[in-house]
């Protein structure tokens, strides 16, 4: 693969460190060629329903410190992933909103071009998928497991995705290569309600609650994510989700990274699993 | 992301895949997309523009390259522009936020199914790094983030 950064956006080193942990153990047993960013801010998403320059700025910045040190940007979570696709694409076809952007990066020395790409997780695990398989010592003997890729994770409308496999497909050939028994299932393409939170409604919690139900009805053992904000909606937040839908929810909710470390042998701690609630 | 907003024939697809529309029967992306050119100021007053929870379904379904969350987006952005009431509060905060740390969220200290809590030197976890606040804000307020066209019924006041 070729150099990238690691955008740990906001939620995952603030709270989701479970997911910080278990990526930062498997990118190093891998030994991709990845750094964490250092120098970056919040990738605008959460302004996106108030502001459009606001939002394109901020991605924008963080894309252009990827690009002067010649590098693609990997965010670890699907919602600046999605913010980083979009405003890119804001930028390159708006020629005005590009200038304005640019003048206040040239202040800090900074550009955007669009020169480096903006890459996901699942597409590079699948890249080394022989290395992923290569390291199992004990694989998850059929266990019946889960996708969720989430909303912000999926291929846009009209774009071909990468090799021409969909990301979930991808997802599922990993979770599969690990022995893990996952198919399709009615509501795989379901939204884990955290982009309406902010709205203090019960709605969203409505929708994660009712995912999990059905999952547990049809006989899971448990559910993979690969996106903080669908992590702490399916797992954190289960207590939550109990009282809101009047009924007793738990089934466990493991992060992709934290299961491909498991099947490697490495040890709850660097994976944090004693940071899950839900096992 | 070429859509054209004129193109929708309200074949309803986008409301008929929509997860808040199951929950909520009054939020209708179909109805949005097709009120959004003959009933915008009305629209502009619509609370539940907020249950969107922005999964892109709509977007992605619609066979007439229309995006409803597009629209709803950019009413919402006027609705903030404009200091609708209904605008949720805790949008002040995520703002407070940015111009203070860099980031949409607080550093938390988490508790475990034991009680056991955690931060993340605890975790061996290096710190978050400096975030140049300054810069980002100044930045912000230039390109009109903070500019805010309010009634004058309300207060006028404008985030700094």
């Amino acid at each position: 693969m070729e150099p990238a950064f690691l955008n740990l956006g906001c939620k995952v080193p603030t709270s989701q460190y479970a997911f910080e942990l278990s990526t930062r153990a498997v990118i190093k047993e891998l030994n991709l060629p990845i750094e964490v960013q250092q120098e970056y801010n919040c990738c605008g998403f959460p302004f996106i329903s108030l502001d459009k320059n606001a939002w394109v700025y901020l991605a924008a910045r963080n894309l252009a410190f990827a690009e002067k040190a010649k590098r693609n940007l990997l965010p670890i979570c699907n919602g600046c992933f999605l913010s980083y696709v979009e405003a890119r694409e804001e930028l390159l076809h708006d020629s005005k909103l590009r200038k304005k952007i640019n003048n206040q990066l040239a202040k800090e020395g900074l550009k955007f071009t669009g020169k480096y790409k903006i890459v996901h997780l699942i597409d590079i695990f699948y890249e080394v998928r022989d290395e992923i398989k290569s390291k199992i010592v004990k694989n998850f003997d059929k266990k019946k497991i889960a996708v969720h890729l989430g909303c912000h994770g999926e291929e846009e409308r009209n774009e071909e995705p990468i090799d021409g496999i969909p990301r979930i497909d991808k997802m599922m050939t990993i979770m599969r290569d690990l022995c893990i028994e996952t198919d399709l299932y009615p509501t795989i393409h379901e939204c884990c309600g955290a982009g309406g939170i902010i709205s203090e409604k019960d709605l969203p919690f409505k929708m994660s609650g009712n995912k999990l139900v059905e999952l547990i009805e049809m006989g899971y053992e448990g559910m993979a994510t690969i996106c903080p904000f669908c992590q702490s909606q399916y797992e954190t937040k289960q207590a939550v989700i109990s009282q809101i839908i009047s009924k007793k929810v738990q089934l466990p909710v493991y992060y992709l990274t934290q299961l491909m470390g498991m099947a490697w042998g490495l040890d709850e701690e660097t994976l944090g699993l004693h940071l899950n609630t839900s096992l | 992301m070429n859509f054209d907003e004129t193109a929708c024939y309200i074949c309803a697809k986008c409301t008929s895949g929509c997860p808040t529309a199951a929950y909520d029967p009054t939020f209708k992306p179909h109805v949005i997309v097709a009120r959004s050119k003959v009933d915008h100021e009305n629209l502009l007053e619509e609370e539940n523009l907020w249950s969107c929870v922005l999964c892109k379904r709509c977007e992605r379904r619609c066979p007439q390259n229309v995006s409803p969350l597009l629209i709803v987006t950019e009413l919402k952005n006027e609705s903030y522009k404009h200091c609708k009431d209904h605008v949720p509060k805790g949008f002040e905060v995520l703002i407070k936020l940015v111009k203070d740390t860099g980031l949409a969220s607080r550093e938390e200290t988490i508790i475990t199914a034991d009680f056991d809590e955690f931060e993340r030197e605890d975790l061996g976890l290096p710190p978050i790094p400096d975030i140049n606040t300054k810069v980002i804000t100044k930045a912000l307020t230039e390109l009109g983030f903070f500019d805010k066209i309010c009634e004058e019924s309300r207060s006028t006041s404008t985030e700094e």
